[in-house]
């Protein structure tokens, strides 16, 4: 089996970013706590929120670019499903990073298929799906479900007619159960998993955006935000032994016992969801 | 704008329409298709919740289709589950044939697969919210694939709403209107909902938590933690959408949906009347200010109608 390691930035870019120490140096930083070889991708951007995404700073992206190039090193742009408030903003700020496409940017990952369409339509990177598109139940509290083995549901015929017609070339997982099999993947797909963190809920109703605001414009969906999620993420204790985590609008729960079978060849996208643990 | 209610009761079917009902949905069960698929695998989203949200098998919804064409009420199929498997895609293909021989006015579907199997078949489709239809985009891609309506989700703001249906006018769309909130998105939460655990949603709300807060100070932590203490206890303890009735039949919405597949039918009815009461009143008035002004409010407003925390649409009244 081909292990290839990857780092997941998307949602905490700038924390690290903020660290101020040369961004090479927290790349290895992570490798080393996460246990992996070298890392020859690096994903950036967010897979679940829009405004997370548009505030992304353009001085810190070029700053991060110009690292990845220098080292050799891959990367992916994620995008979030953007809501109508923030849809024509997502597409201008794609447009702006577009200036490093084909250079060190060399793939997207999109994650509903308004953007698919958008991004195909518009330009010519390799398109992954991400991780909002899987949609099999992951659930640890159901112990028998959670130590089944998954079979991807994803993989159906219109989805094999939406690889030729989208160019997609890679699909995005989360380690939702303790084993999953892909012997079901269409043949020239790259799988990509994301650990050790599982996403089981999200949404665009963000807790820890409306830190700030008055009580009767708590909780809106969509509301502007001051990357609040930046300042704090949350702990849950379900009474499972297992760790639970809020970072932004998303719920994870930990699963660092995950089999990949059915494959010969995945990426293991590592996000380190807790920068404190990284110094 | 017709009010959508679930059909979780037969014995009340009269009492509904009586309440102002215009059109039903509902789901079903299947004792074959979990044995052949898994008692996780969800025909519809409240599957899990089994007889309690799906109190009929699909024998029944056939019966029942008749019935509520004699009342002239359109009924809508559910088929929401958050994903199915190639081989329960062809499985759903023997339902769609049966539904489309007895003349079903339409499924509600979840995903883009179940579009087509309904257009192939003949029957029109209702993109469910948890296809998660949340911009202009996403809403052309399913117009373009043939569906008939679009469930908008409960997390979009009024001004989103207004903004997708001008995009894409050729298409019918529905809005939330009563009874349960979500703190997350229905088409990406994907924990269990069944009866034998409450949802996630719930089991953090109610679990012991730790705040991990950056700069750490006696302010930070204090707003974070006040934060979170209103999120857990009384953010959506209930959702309601009424003041939000007359902007809708501006914006041309066709049907205000009421969930609560599980829920009892005096409550139902209410909610029915609720809502028909406020539409003839939102037709009858010039402006959004005199809507407002006379509108009918819900009976438990004292508790519901506190600082837009259990507001499906809390921009109307706290701007």
């Amino acid at each position: 089996m081909t292990q290839i390691d990857c780092l997941n930035f998307c949602e905490v870019l700038q924390d690290f970013y903020d660290m101020n120490v040369p961004f090479v140096t927290t790349i290895r930083a992570v490798q080393k706590e996460a246990g992996l070889g070298k890392c020859e991708r690096i994903y950036i951007g967010s897979s679940f929120c829009g405004p997370y995404f548009l505030h992304l700073s353009e001085k810190m992206i070029a700053r991060v670019l110009e690292a990845c190039q220098a080292e050799g090193i891959g990367v992916t742009l994620v995008l979030p499903v953007f809501t109508e408030k923030n849809i024509a903003l997502g597409k201008e700020k794609i447009k702006g990073l577009s200036v490093y496409f084909d250079k060190v940017i060399d793939e997207i990952t999109v994650n509903d298929y308004g953007m698919l369409s958008y991004i195909s339509g518009n330009y010519s990177l390799k398109l992954n799906m991400g991780r909002l598109f899987m949609k099999d139940y992951r659930d640890p509290r159901y112990e028998d479900y959670f130590h089944s083995e998954l079979h991807p549901k994803i993989f159906t015929t219109y989805i094999s007619e939406l690889m030729k017609k989208y160019r997609i070339t890679g699909m995005e997982f989360d380690q939702t159960h303790s084993i999953i099999n892909f012997e079901q993947k269409p043949k020239d797909i790259e799988i990509g998993i994301h650990s050790p963190y599982c996403y089981m809920t999200t949404g665009h109703i963000c807790e820890v955006a409306s830190i700030h605001k008055d009580i009767d414009h708590k909780f809106r969906p969509n509301a502007s935000c001051q990357s609040e999620c930046r300042d704090m993420i949350i702990r849950y204790d379900l009474n499972d032994g297992r760790k639970w985590y809020r970072v932004g609008p998303t719920i994870y729960f930990e699963n660092t016992d995950c089999k990949i079978e059915g494959t010969n060849r995945y990426r293991r996208i590592y996000f380190p969801i807790n920068q404190e643990d990284v110094k | 704008m017709n009010v959508l209610v679930p059909l979780n009761n037969a014995e009340h079917v009269v009492d509904y329409i009586n309440a102002g009902a215009g059109e039903f949905y509902m789901g079903f069960y299947d004792r074959e298709w979990n044995e052949k698929f898994g008692e996780y695998a969800d025909i519809n989203r409240l599957t899990g919740f089994r007889e309690k949200a799906n109190p009929y098998d699909f024998e029944m919804v056939l019966q029942f289709i008749q019935k509520m064409k004699e009342k002239q009420r359109p009924l809508y199929i559910t088929f929401n589950a958050s994903c199915y498997s190639k081989e329960a895609f062809q499985y759903l293909e023997q339902y769609f044939v049966r539904l489309k021989d007895a003349n079903v006015d339409g499924v509600i579907v979840s995903c883009v697969e179940l579009v087509n199997l309904a257009k192939a078949i003949g029957i029109p489709s209702v993109i469910s919210t948890i296809a998660g239809i949340y911009n202009s985009d996403m809403a052309r891609f399913y117009a373009d694939h043939g569906t008939k309506r679009i469930i908008l989700p409960r997390d979009l703001s009024l001004s989103e709403i207004e903004s997708i249906t001008k995009n894409v006018p050729d298409m019918e769309y529905e809005v939330f209107m009563m009874r349960n909130g979500c703190a997350f998105s229905d088409s990406n939460c994907l924990g269990m909902h069944r009866t034998e655990m409450c949802s996630i949603c719930s089991s953090i709300t109610k679990a012991d938590n730790e705040i991990l807060v950056k700069d750490d100070n006696f302010a930070n932590r204090h707003a974070a933690e006040l934060n979170n203490m209103i999120y857990n206890q009384y953010f959506h303890n209930a959702a309601c959408g009424l003041c939000s009735i007359y902007r809708f039949l501006q914006m041309g919405i066709v049907a205000g949906k009421i969930v609560g597949r599980s829920d009892d039918w005096e409550g139902v009815c209410r909610d029915i009347e609720y809502i028909r009461e406020n539409v003839g009143i939102a037709r009858s008035c010039k402006d959004e200010e005199e809507y407002l002004r006379r509108m009918v409010f819900p009976k438990d407003r004292n508790q519901v109608c506190k600082l837009g925390l259990s507001c499906y649409y809390p921009e109307v009244r706290f701007v």
